[in-house]
């Protein structure tokens, strides 16, 4: 007895390790699908949302959103083919997180693309100046006939170069050219040439700057209405800017 | 607080118009009350010629203008070479001589209203001289006048030897006479007014070959916009009713050089009248 005792004595007491088994609420039965489901679901609508937008802007607007609409062209590939190759194990977490997290994306994606895309559509709709990179070349005394050129880097991704030229004498001690005096424009790029566009003096003349134009060489024609065959005119232009039409 | 705001915003307005007109330069008073006094050549005939009873181009014009105000006007012949000098010196209210609008003389403060004529320039030779031709070429090595104050002294011709430049066209027409020049370089209709009143002695070559068109204005001192544009309007009703008429009496030489049988060069209403457009030259200051 002693013995059984003893034996007894030598075995630690058992202790209750494991917690009472509880019955898990219904709803959290539930939450893995659903959960998992509308966290996937969310997140890709705002996905293709943010990214249709930034296309949008990317192709209305300057450099800086297409590299934006770019990488988040890049990330959705990237993602779809992982979710093609490996399904996401999505963690599971109570549904009023659940709601909170696709909330929250939501509302940052939703901001950020406002935002992004309010900044890009005002920085769009905002004129570049370029009078700076304007190069005029054979300008000076330029006869009926006779023609002059005008060199101008496209520094925004803009539709419009507009462009105010300003004609005076070449001498004007001799007479008076400037009120006789028409010229067009016409764009020349890797030998093609667009149309002309008529243009006069101190007039607001519009050239079309096809898309990923970086640089743009005009033609410019100079005429005179009375035929004056010796009218010299000196050209310059007064104001140069990229504008959205 | 509302009102006080759209006061502070019509003062600034006010404050604005105030300094604008202040940077504006002041019009002057009319010149066109009174007898007007203009300035008209003696020596050039078809636009101006005689001293005490002159007739011409410029003095039918000057008769309009003094009608269509209904003021005054009296005649002060000068030489082409005092045109702007008397201008200066107010010793002659405006000017209709010939006078060319330039770029040069509205920096020098002269305005124009008009133009009312519009012209290329030529050169005047002998009648008997076959050497010059209306060939540019055959200028090479002739001796070319032209008039020290005209617009023409600033036309390079090349191969031509430009050095003599007398005060006025009849000098130059006097050295021709005298075989001391081979032409005259100056205005077309300037040049057949001389082979009008000199028959059979000149001819008129190369017009338009050389220099630019000429547009004659009526010259008066800038800062006289409200009397310029009067003056603007008298030409509009002269070019309208009097013009071709005039044209016709004082200059018959041109009108037989421009009879419109050359359907390239028109008749001399379309080579020498100007046009409604033309107008954006005048009135300038």
């Amino acid at each position: 007895m002693i013995g059984a005792d003893k034996a007894e004595q030598g075995k630690e007491p058992e202790l209750p390790l494991a917690l009472p088994s509880v019955e898990p609420p219904a709803d959290h039965v539930r939450s893995k699908p659903f959960t998992s489901v509308f966290l996937l679901y969310g997140c890709l609508v705002g996905l293709i949302w943010t990214i249709v937008l930034l296309v949008i802007i990317a192709v209305k607007t300057s450099v800086a959103s297409t590299v934006v609409a770019t990488l988040g062209g890049a990330v959705a590939a990237i993602t779809a083919i992982i979710g093609v190759f490996q399904p996401p194990k999505l963690p599971t977490i109570g549904p009023k997180a659940t709601r909170g997290i696709v909330a929250f994306i939501l509302i940052v994606d939703f901001v950020g693309t406002v935002v992004w895309g309010g900044w890009s559509l005002y920085v769009a709709s905002q004129p570049t100046n370029v009078l700076s990179v304007v190069t005029l070349g054979q300008n000076t005394n330029v006869l009926p006939g006779g023609h002059a050129t005008l060199d101008v880097a496209i520094t925004a991704q803009k539709n419009t170069l507009e462009l105010r030229f300003q004609v005076a004498d070449h001498n004007g001690e001799i007479g008076s050219c400037v009120p006789s005096t028409l010229f067009s424009v016409e764009t020349e790029m890797a030998g093609n040439h667009g149309g002309a566009v008529p243009a006069s003096p101190g007039a607001l003349t519009l050239v079309y700057v096809p898309a990923g134009t970086t640089k743009l060489h005009l033609d410019i024609a100079v005429m005179n209405t009375r035929d004056d065959r010796n009218c010299g005119v000196d050209l310059s232009v007064v104001s140069a800017m990229l504008q959205n039409e | 607080m509302y009102r006080v705001r759209a006061r502070g915003g019509w003062l600034a307005v006010l404050g604005s118009v105030v300094l604008l007109a202040g940077c504006a330069p002041e019009p002057g008073p009319s010149i066109l009350t009174g007898t007007i006094i203009v300035g008209v050549v003696e020596d050039s005939p078809g636009f101006g010629v005689g001293a005490l009873n002159p007739a011409g181009f410029d003095i039918d014009l000057m008769n309009a203008v003094g009608a269509r105000l209904r003021t005054p006007v009296t005649s002060k012949p000068f030489t082409i070479a005092d045109r702007e000098r008397m201008l200066d010196s107010s010793n002659v209210t405006i000017v209709i001589a010939t006078y060319s609008i330039t770029p040069a003389r509205n920096q020098r403060g002269i305005d124009f209203a008009g133009p009312y004529m519009v012209g290329p320039q030529a050169f005047l030779v002998r009648a008997d001289d076959m050497s010059i031709t209306n060939n540019k070429d055959s200028l090479i090595n002739k001796s070319v006048c032209t008039e020290s104050e005209g617009t023409g002294k600033g036309v390079n011709i090349p191969g031509a030897n430009m050095a003599t430049k007398p005060p006025t066209t009849k000098d130059c027409v006097d050295y021709l006479l005298a075989h001391t020049t081979d032409a005259v370089f100056t205005d077309a209709l300037v040049l057949y007014g001389y082979t009008h009143a000199n028959p059979g002695k000149f001819k008129v070559v190369l017009p338009g070959a050389f220099g630019e068109l000429q547009y004659y204005g009526i010259g008066l001192r800038g800062h006289h916009h409200a009397d310029c544009l009067k003056l603007n309007a008298v030409i509009s009703d002269y070019l309208r009713m009097q013009w071709r008429h005039d044209f016709q009496a004082e200059l018959p030489d041109a009108v037989a050089a421009y009879p419109g049988n050359d359907t390239s060069g028109g008749d001399f209403e379309s080579q020498f009248k100007p046009k409604d457009s033309d107008m954006a030259l005048s009135c300038k200051l």
